[in-house]
C-alpha cells in the first residue's frame, strides 16, 4: 500500500481536491442533462481510482462529510483491490482489511446511509475473494469488531461465541449492517461459484456459512419473540434482510454441494423461523416469496412439519384473506405471492390432491384451486391470478395422463375426472370474449395477451380429453345449443371455440360425431346459416367459421349439412375478419365433397356473383372461392354444360382482362397491374379447382410418336370458345403490358393448371408454353417460376419424350441463347437467369438427354447478329455449367453442381454423353481443387463435394491424373493471398485418402473441409 | 430421464417463466392429447416496425435424440417466403447449424428470437430459396409486397 509514501503529501492532496471537485460535478443536478461531460468526468475519475494514489484517495474520502464523497470513496476501495491486489505484500492486506473494518465500523456506528455502508460491505466482499486473503472467519470477525468498537483482528477472536455473547452485544443497526455484509459476502460468493469454477478449496466458505445461518437464527427468533409478546414491528429491513440472508446462502449451500456441512435438521429451526415470518404482515411478502422457491427447487429442505406449517399458514383466516382480495379484483404483490405459495403447495400434493380422499385442510386448498377462476375481469388483462391457475391445471392434467393413459390401475380416477371437468367448466366463463364496446379501450397487447390466455385454455382442453372423452365435448355442445337457442352470443362464441379447439381430438375419429350432429341438425342452426330471423353478430360468426373450418372430415362424412353450411359460409365471405377463413372452408369443403354438391352449382355460382362486388372480394378470397366451384364444375357430367358454366365465369375475368387493359393504356399502372393479378389468378385457381380427383394415371403403353395434342372437344369443339377466353385473358395481360412478377407467376400457374390433364380447356397446344418461355425478357423477376413451369411441361410428357421433340429443343436453345448473351456480356449477367437455366437443363436430364446431347451444331436463327461466332449447343450449355462451378453466385454454384452429378449419373454407355464428360472432366478435375483449396465459400463445400464423390465413384481411372496435376498446380491456380499452405505430401495424401473414401459421403466430405480449412488457415476452424 | 428430455423440461419451464412477448411456444400434442416434448409449436411475431410487423409465423421445432448435443431442427408451417428458409420450410441459420454456431447452452427463447431477427434482416451469403432470394436481390419492391402478402395471410391474432 501507498499509504505512508513521505514528500507525496502535497501532490495527493491535490489529487484529493481533484477527485473532490469532479464527484461534486457528477452529482451536480446541472450536469444531468449533458451526458458528454458526464462521460467525462466518469473517466477521468476512472483514471484517478486506478492511479497510483489511489488508496489514500479513497481512504480519505471515505472520511469526509459528505455522503457522495463516502460512496466514492467505498467504490475506488473497491476497484483498486481488484486491480492492485497482487501487489500488496500479506501486511499491507492485513492492513487494508483493518483499516476498510475500522471504517466499517466508524461508519455503521456513526448512522451512515445503507447506500455507503452496502458499498464498503462489497469492498470487504471483494478483499475476503481474493486469492490468499488474509480472512477466515469473515463474520464473525466483523460481528467481533463492530461489539468491540473497532477493528479486531482474527487471531484476537478466535474463541468468541459468536451467538451467545458478540450477537446480543450489538445494536440493531450493528446487525442489520452485518447482515448487508453477510448478503453481499453470500451474493459474491455465488456469483464466484458459477464463474471460472476455480479450487473452492483456497477459500473458507463453510465456515462463514455457518455464521450466517447463526446470523439469521438470532435475527428472526428475536424478531419473533417480538411480536410473539405483542410489539408492534415497525421497521421490516431488519427481518427483510435476515430473510434474504437465509435464501443467499441457501442457494451457496447448494451450490457448493454443502449439504453435509449444514445438514437440513441443523437448519430447520431457522426454516421454521422463515416459515412463521410469512405471518407476519409486513415480512410475509419477502418470507412468502423465499418459501415459494424453495418449494419450486425441490430440495429437501423442509421436514413433514414445515410442510404442515406451510398448510395450516395457506388455509389460516390470515392465509385465505389474500385469496378474498384476489376475488375482488386485488391483484396486488402481496395476493399474487400468496397465490404463488398456493400453487407450490399444491403441485407438491398434486396426485393426492386430485385422486385421494382429502382431509378438511386439504379439502380447503383444492376449493381455492377451483374457486380461483371466478376472480372478477377478463384474463390476462385485468385478471393477473386465472393464467397461473391454468397453468396449474394444465400442468396437473398433463401429469395425471402419464399416470392412467395406458394404466391398469385406475384407482383415483373418478375424482380426478370429477375435479378436471369442473376446472373445465370453471374457467370457461374466462374465456367469454368481451363485447365490442369493451375491445374498443383495448390495447393490441391486450388484445393479444387474451388470445394467448385463451389458447392456453385450449392446450388444457386436450389435456384433459384423453381422460374425460366425448363428455367434454358434450358440456360444450350443451352450452352452444342452449345459448344458440337464447341467442346469448357470447356464450355461444365461448363454447364453439371450445367445440373448434377439440377438433384435433375428435374431427378424425368420429367419437363426437352424434354431439356434432346435436348441434348442426337443430333448427336454430339451419335458420342461422339461412340467415332467416337470426342475426349472428360478427365476433361468434368468425369463431364458427374457424370452426367450421376445424371440423373438415365431420363434414365429409355428413353430406345432408354441406348446402346449409355452404350458404353460412358464402354470406360469410362479405364480413371482413371472416372472409379469408370462409373462403379457404369453402375451397376445402367444395373439393372434398364435390360429387354430393353438382345440384347447389347454379346457387354457388349466383353467390359468387353477389359476392365478386364486395369489398372483401381480394384475389385472395376470390381465387379461394372459385376454386372450389371449379371443382363442383368438374363432376357435371356433360362437356357441354361444363364448358357453359365456364364460360360464364370465365367471361366476367376476360371482361376485366380488358379494363385492366385500358387502365395501363390510360398511364394507370398499379391499377392495371393489380387487376391484372386478379384476373390471372383468379383464372389459374379455376383450372386449379378443375383438375381431375384422384391419381394421374398418364398411359405409358401408347403410343410414343403420337400427336401430342389431338383435337378434343375444347379445342376443336364446342368447348373452344372458353379455352379462347383463357389464352385471349393471358394474351390481354402478357403482351405489350406492364407485365410484373406476380404476373408471370399468375400465368405459369393458369400453364400449370392443364399439365396433369389429359383434355380440357386448360390443356393448351404444347408450343404455348415455349412461347410464353421465350417471351419473357432477359432478366425479368420470376425467371426462376417461368423455368419450372417449363420444367414442369417436360416433367407431363415424361412418358413419351418423342412427343413433345420440336419443343424440348427450343426449350433448351433458349437457354443456350441466354447463357450465351451473358457470357458475350458480362454486365447483363443475371444469376436467377443462370440458376433457372441450369437447373431447368438438370432436370430435363433423365428423360431428355438424347436430346441436349445431340444438339452439337450452332443453331441457325433468321437475322441472328451475334457479334462473334457463337460455340455449338451442347458446348456452350457444358461451358457455362463449368463456369459456374467456380462463380461467386452461390445459387448457379449450387445448380451447376446438381446438374454435373446428373450428368455423372446418367448411362454411361451412350458415347454422346462419354465424349462429353471425357473433354470436360479435366477442367472439372481442376476447378473442383482449386475451390476446396480454400477458394469457395464454406456453404459452398458440400455442393460440390457431391460432385466429387460422383467423379471419384464414375471415373476414376479417368479423373486421378486430372486431380493430381490440379493439386499440383495449385501454387498457379490460387490467389497469391491465398496461397495454399500445403505441402505436396499432403497434396499427396489428401487425394489418396479420398480415392481410398470412394466416394463415402461422410468421409468425403470430412476431408475436404479439412483440406480447405487448411488451406484457408486455422482461423477458419470453427472452435466449440 | 434422459438428458434430452431433462434439457426440454427445463426449457418448458423457463419459457413458461417468461418469455418474449408476442411468441409462443410449446410441445406438440397428439390426437391422444399426450405430450410430445421432443416436438414443439412455436409463434413468431413479425418485429415491430419492419415489414414483418403484424404476422405470426407458426413454426414446428424437432429436437433430435441427441439434444443438446445437436441443435434442433427449426421448420416453418407452411413454408415461408424468406431467402433463407429453404422450400421445404426448413430454417437455414448459422445458431441451429451443428458445424457452424450451435451451442448446447442456446435456449429456444434464444433460438426464436433469433429466427425474428432473421425475418427482417435475411443473411444473402446463404440463400435457401431460389424464389425469395432472387427477388430479394432483384426486385427490392416486389420483395416488399411479397411480403407484405405473407403478413397478411398469416396474421397475429
Amino acid at each position: 500500500m501507498s499509504g505512508h509514501i513521505p514528500g507525496q503529501a502535497s501532490d495527493v492532496h491535490l489529487l484529493i481536491n481533484e477527485a473532490k471537485a469532479l464527484v461534486s460535478q457528477l452529482y451536480d443536478p446541472a450536469n444531468t442533462g449533458n451526458p458528454a461531460k458526464i462521460k467525462a468526468i466518469q473517466e477521468h475519475l476512472q483514471s484517478l481510482q486506478k492511479g497510483p494514489q489511489a488508496w489514500l484517495i479513497a481512504n480519505h474520502l471515505l472520511a469526509e462529510d459528505n455522503t457522495d464523497l463516502r460512496f466514492f470513496g467505498a467504490l475506488t476501495f473497491t476497484v483498486k483491490i481488484n486491480q492492485d491486489w497482487q501487489h500488496l505484500s500479506t501486511e499491507e492486506a492485513q492492513e487494508l482489511l483493518g483499516r476498510l473494518i475500522d471504517h466499517y465500523v466508524m461508519l455503521v456506528n456513526g448512522g451512515e446511509r445503507s447506500l455507503v455502508v452496502r458499498k464498503l460491505a462489497s469492498s470487504l466482499a471483494t478483499i475476503f475473494l481474493k486469492p490468499n486473503a488474509p480472512w477466515t472467519r469473515a463474520l464473525c470477525n466483523l460481528a467481533a469488531s463492530l461489539a468491540d468498537g473497532k477493528y479486531v483482528s482474527e487471531e484476537h477472536c478466535k474463541d468468541v461465541d459468536l451467538k451467545n455473547t458478540v450477537l446480543p452485544a450489538l445494536s440493531e443497526g450493528q446487525v442489520t449492517s452485518l447482515l448487508y455484509f453477510s448478503n453481499t459476502l453470500g451474493e459474491e460468493i455465488h456469483k464466484w461459484s458459477s464463474e471460472a469454477r476455480r479450487n473452492r478449496d483456497d477459500h473458507p466458505i463453510s465456515e462463514n456459512i455457518k455464521d450466517a445461518f447463526v446470523l439469521v437464527d438470532v435475527v428472526l427468533g428475536h424478531i419473533l419473540q417480538q411480536v410473539a409478546s405483542g410489539a408492534h414491528l415497525s421497521d421490516d429491513s431488519l427481518g427483510d434482510e435476515a430473510i434474504n440472508s437465509y435464501q443467499t446462502w441457501m442457494s451457496v449451500r447448494s451450490a457448493f454441494q454443502l449439504r453435509d456441512t449444514i445438514p437440513v435438521s441443523q437448519l430447520a429451526p431457522t426454516t421454521t423461523y422463515v416459515i412463521q415470518c410469512m405471518r407476519i404482515p409486513v415480512l410475509s411478502k419477502t418470507a412468502t416469496q423465499v418459501v415459494v422457491e424453495l418449494i419450486d427447487w425441490r430440495d429437501t429442505i423442509f421436514t413433514p412439519g414445515h410442510i404442515s406449517a406451510i398448510l395450516d399458514y395457506i388455509v389460516c383466516d390470515y392465509g385465505t384473506a389474500h385469496i378474498a382480495s384476489l376475488m375482488e379484483g386485488d391483484f396486488e404483490d402481496e395476493n399474487m405471492t400468496f397465490l404463488e405459495l398456493l400453487l407450490a403447495y399444491a403441485t407438491l400434493q398434486q396426485r393426492d390432491l386430485l385422486t385421494k380422499a382429502l382431509d378438511p385442510q386439504h379439502e380447503k386448498v383444492l376449493a381455492l384451486l377451483h374457486t380461483l377462476f371466478k376472480a372478477p375481469g377478463y384474463a390476462s388483462v385485468d385478471d393477473s391470478a386465472s393464467p397461473l391457475v391454468l397453468e396449474w391445471w394444465t400442468e396437473v392434467a398433463d401429469d395425471l395422463q402419464e399416470i392412467y393413459v395406458d394404466s391398469e390401475d385406475q384407482t383415483g380416477l373418478g375424482p380426478a375426472k370429477h375435479n378436471l371437468a369442473r376446472a373445465a367448466l370453471d374457467c370457461f366463463e374466462k374465456l367469454k370474449y368481451p363485447t365490442p364496446a369493451e375491445l374498443q379501450d383495448w390495447s393490441d397487447d391486450e388484445r393479444s395477451e387474451f388470445g394467448a390466455f385463451r389458447r392456453d385454455v385450449c392446450d388444457f382442453l386436450l389435456a384433459i380429453y384423453p381422460m374425460l372423452g366425448v363428455e367434454l365435448v358434450q358440456v360444450f355442445q350443451e352450452r352452444a345449443r342452449s345459448s344458440l337457442q337464447q341467442q346469448d352470443w357470447r356464450t355461444f362464441e365461448a363454447s364453439i371455440f371450445c367445440v373448434a379447439q377439440l377438433s384435433e381430438a375428435v374431427d378424425e375419429n368420429q367419437h363426437a360425431d352424434e354431439c356434432l350432429n346435436s348441434i348442426f341438425f337443430c333448427d336454430e342452426f339451419a335458420n342461422l346459416c339461412e340467415g332467416t330471423g337470426v342475426v349472428i353478430p360478427d365476433k361468434p360468426r368468425q369463431t364458427l367459421v374457424d370452426m367450421l373450418g376445424k371440423y373438415q372430415s365431420y363434414f365429409e362424412r355428413t353430406h345432408a349439412l354441406l348446402p346449409r353450411v355452404l350458404t353460412f359460409l358464402f354470406a360469410s365471405l362479405e364480413v371482413g375478419p371472416c372472409a379469408s377463413a370462409a373462403s379457404k372452408s369453402i375451397a376445402y369443403l367444395c373439393k372434398s365433397c364435390r360429387n354430393a354438391l353438382t345440384l347447389e352449382l347454379p346457387a354457388f355460382i349466383g353467390q359468387f356473383e353477389q359476392f365478386r362486388f364486395k369489398p372483401t372480394a381480394t384475389a385472395h378470397t376470390m381465387e379461394k372461392v372459385l376454386e372450389g366451384i371449379a371443382a363442383i364444375i368438374q363432376t357435371v357430367p356433360e362437356d357441354g354444360a361444363k364448358a357453359q358454366y365456364l364460360e360464364q365465369i370465365l367471361r366476367i375475368f376476360h371482361e376485366q382482362a380488358t379494363a385492366a387493359r385500358e387502365e395501363a393504356g390510360n398511364g394507370l399502372i398499379e391499377q392495371a397491374q393489380s387487376r391484372a393479378q386478379l384476373v390471372l389468378r383468379c383464372v389459374a385457381s379455376v383450372g386449379k379447382g378443375l383438375r381431375t380427383d384422384g391419381e394421374i394415371n398418364l398411359d405409358s403403353h401408347e403410343d410414343k410418336e403420337a400427336d401430342a395434342y389431338p383435337p378434343t372437344f375444347w379445342n376443336m369443339g364446342d368447348g373452344a370458345v372458353v379455352q379462347n377466353l383463357i389464352m385471349q385473358s393471358i394474351q390481354l395481360l402478357m403482351t405489350d403490358f406492364p407485365v410484373d412478377v406476380a404476373i408471370i407467376e399468375a400465368t405459369c400457374d393458369i400453364l400449370k393448371a392443364g399439365y396433369t390433364e389429359r383434355t380440357g380447356p386448360y390443356v393448351f397446344p404444347p408450343m404455348m408454353t415455349v412461347n410464353f418461355v421465350k417471351s419473357i425478357p432477359l432478366g425479368s423477376a420470376g425467371t426462376d417460376m417461368v423455368m419450372g413451369t417449363a420444367s414442369a411441361f417436360l416433367a407431363s410428357h415424361s412418358s413419351h419424350p418423342q412427343r413433345i421433340r420440336d419443343e424440348t429443343v427450343a426449350l433448351i436453345v433458349h437457354v443456350y441463347e441466354t447463357f450465351c448473351w451473358m457470357h458475350e456480356k458480362p454486365e447483363c449477367y443475371d444469376p436467377e437467369v443462370a440458376n433457372s437455366g441450369i437447373d431447368f437443363l438438370t432436370r430435363l436430364l433423365p428423360k431428355y438427354h438424347p436430346f441436349l446431347f445431340a444438339l452439337t451444331s450452332t443453331p441457325q436463327e433468321p437475322g441472328q447478329t451475334a457479334t462473334q461466332p457463337r460455340p455449338t449447343v451442347l458446348n456452350a450449355i457444358l461451358n457455362f455449367t463449368l463456369i459456374s462451378l467456380q462463380g461467386p453466385e452461390p445459387l448457379p454454384l449450387r445448380s451447376a453442381s446438381q446438374f454435373w452429378v446428373s450428368v455423372l449419373n446418367l448411362p454411361g454407355d451412350a458415347p454422346p454423353i462419354q465424349n462429353a464428360i471425357r473433354e470436360c472432366l479435366p477442367a472439372l478435375c481442376r476447378i473442383l481443387v482449386t475451390q476446396f483449396a480454400g477458394r469457395c465459400a464454406r456453404s459452398d463445400i458440400e455442393h460440390l463435394c457431391e460432385v466429387l464423390r460422383k467423379v471419384i465413384f464414375k471415373q476414376q481411372g479417368a479423373a486421378r491424373p486430372h486431380l493430381t496435376a490440379a493439386l499440383a498446380e495449385l501454387d498457379d491456380a490460387v490467389d497469391q493471398h491465398q496461397r495454399p499452405t500445403v505441402t505436396p505430401e499432403e497434396r499427396q495424401r489428401f487425394l489418396a485418402s479420398l480415392l481410398a473414401a470412394r466416394g463415402s459421403r461422410a468421409q468425403t466430405s470430412q476431408l475436404v473441409r479439412s483440406f480447405w480449412v487448411k488451406c484457408r488457415g486455422d482461423s477458419f476452424n470453427y472452435v466449440g | 430421464m434422459s438428458l434430452c428430455i431433462n434439457r426440454l423440461t427445463e426449457e418448458r419451464k423457463q419459457w413458461r417463466r417468461d418469455h418474449p412477448f408476442g411468441f409462443y411456444a410449446r410441445p406438440h400434442r397428439n390426437p391422444q392429447g399426450a405430450l410430445d416434448l421432443k416436438r414443439w409449436e412455436c409463434g413468431i411475431p413479425g418485429k415491430a416496425q419492419t415489414l414483418w410487423e403484424g404476422g405470426l409465423f407458426k413454426l414446428d421445432v424437432t429436437f433430435p435424440d441427441e439434444y443438446p448435443t445437436k441443435p434442433p431442427k427449426c421448420k416453418f408451417v407452411p413454408p415461408l417466403f424468406h431467402p433463407n428458409v429453404y422450400p421445404s420450410g426448413t430454417v437455414c441459420l448459422s445458431i441451429l447449424n451443428e458445424e457452424e454456431a450451435w451451442k448446447p447452452a442456446i435456449t429456444i427463447k434464444q433460438i426464436l428470437l433469433g429466427i425474428q431477427d432473421l425475418l427482417n434482416d435475411p443473411n444473402p451469403e446463404s440463400p435457401a430459396q431460389a424464389e425469395a432470394y432472387n427477388l430479394f436481390k432483384k426486385d427490392r419492391p416486389a420483395y416488399e409486397r411479397r411480403v407484405k402478402q405473407v403478413v397478411k395471410e398469416n396474421p397475429a391474432l
